[in-house]
């Protein structure tokens, strides 16, 4: 029996590639890990609350230096300022107003889900954007497949997902919220107007995916854990013209926030089904989560 | 919400630029963090600041505010 398609021989040792040398051409991407060999930039940018000063923190073995972030923030606690994109296109998210940025540090302990590092959202206050514009219309006028590995929590107002891009107007507007609460499930809500489908169960940990591509048909398909939970249907009326924002953990369309915490969070500009069995395994190799 | 409510958006950019001083935001030049709180508007209920505990000791109490949202 072969290696699967995400390992690779190097040296005489099976070396799990990253996963973005794996499945190439991301258009924004934010870990906890390193997802690129040729990334040489930092993780994440923190801010102590013992004195307001900031840091960048890097990784160690392919992973968040754990090690540095923690001697940085001491007993305090630490708030992730800028994730920075390792897919090479420079969509840092970022969160420049202090009680707004996203918890990575509390009480001089790392927070986690699962058994790695995560930033996590409060539902009240806390949120980041992606600083840089999208291209035109990525998610919902061409093909693209994005994935969350994390949940989102039920605090929060009703209208907000914990990933959120849409624009404001008009009302029968393209859109993407990841772990939006309806009733008292958390959904994957696609496109209002049009047709609201749901993948629920966001508020359990996991690989959340969705796989979309705009041909005859209109086909979405959803994913958890690799198991295939959904797949639905959109009409083909929007318009390329729009300025969406994306934000995670805010829905600023209603001034709504949604709590969560999120370990990784990768968009391809182009239909990653194919490679999907792959980055499904290199996910679950790393975090371990079914 | 809790939070703290303001009559105009100058009472508002006030209490901002009170919480950036008693903070010293921003800290340095390289600093990405700009302010250490932001004020929101809300057609029901004017111009607010979403409380947080470190707020507390600068801007006193909060309120409770109700916020009645109109879009999905």
């Amino acid at each position: 029996m072969g290696l699967p398609s995400f390992i690779t021989p190097i040296m005489g040792k099976s070396q799990p590639l990253l996963l973005l040398d794996a499945v190439t051409t991301a258009t924004g991407a934010w870990s906890l890990r390193k997802l690129r060999a040729a990334y040489s930039g930092n993780c994440i940018r923190v801010r102590r609350s013992s004195d307001n000063t900031e840091q960048d923190i890097g990784f160690v073995g392919n992973v968040l230096d754990s090690s540095s972030l923690t001697t940085f923030v001491g007993a305090n606690n630490g708030f992730v300022v800028t994730w920075y994109d390792q897919s090479g296109v420079g969509r840092n998210l970022t969160q420049t107003t202090a009680t707004a940025q996203p918890l990575i540090v509390s009480s001089g302990t790392i927070v986690t889900e699962g058994t790695k590092s995560a930033v996590s959202f409060n539902g009240t206050a806390q949120f980041m954007n992606v600083a840089a514009t999208l291209p035109t219309y990525p998610l919902l006028t061409t093909s693209h497949s994005l994935h969350l590995v994390g949940k989102s929590t039920l605090t929060g107002g009703a209208s907000a997902g914990f990933i959120n891009y849409r624009s404001t107007t008009p009302v029968d507007r393209p859109e993407l919220r990841y772990g939006l609460l309806l009733g008292t499930t958390t959904r994957l809500y696609w496109n209002a107007g049009d047709a609201v489908n749901t993948l629920s169960g966001f508020t359990t940990y996991s690989l959340h995916s969705s796989y979309y591509t705009p041909v005859s048909g209109v086909t979405v398909n959803g994913y958890r854990n690799g198991s295939s939970i959904f797949s639905g249907n959109r009409a083909d009326n929007w318009s390329s013209s729009l300025t969406p924002t994306f934000q995670i953990g805010f829905y600023s369309v209603a001034t709504a926030y949604r709590g969560g915490v999120m370990q990784e969070m990768i968009i391809w500009n182009t239909d990653k089904t194919s490679n999907r069995t792959t980055i499904d395994s290199n996910v679950n190799s790393y975090y371990a989560i079914w | 919400m809790v939070g703290y409510k303001y009559n105009t958006e100058q009472e508002a950019i006030d209490a901002v630029a009170l919480c950036n001083k008693y903070y010293g935001i921003p800290v340095s030049e390289d600093s990405v963090t700009q302010t250490f709180t932001d004020y929101f508007y809300n057609e029901s209920i004017g111009y607010y600041i979403i409380y947080s505990e470190e707020l507390q000791q600068v801007l006193g109490n909060p309120q409770e505010i109700i916020i009645i949202l109109n879009k999905l």
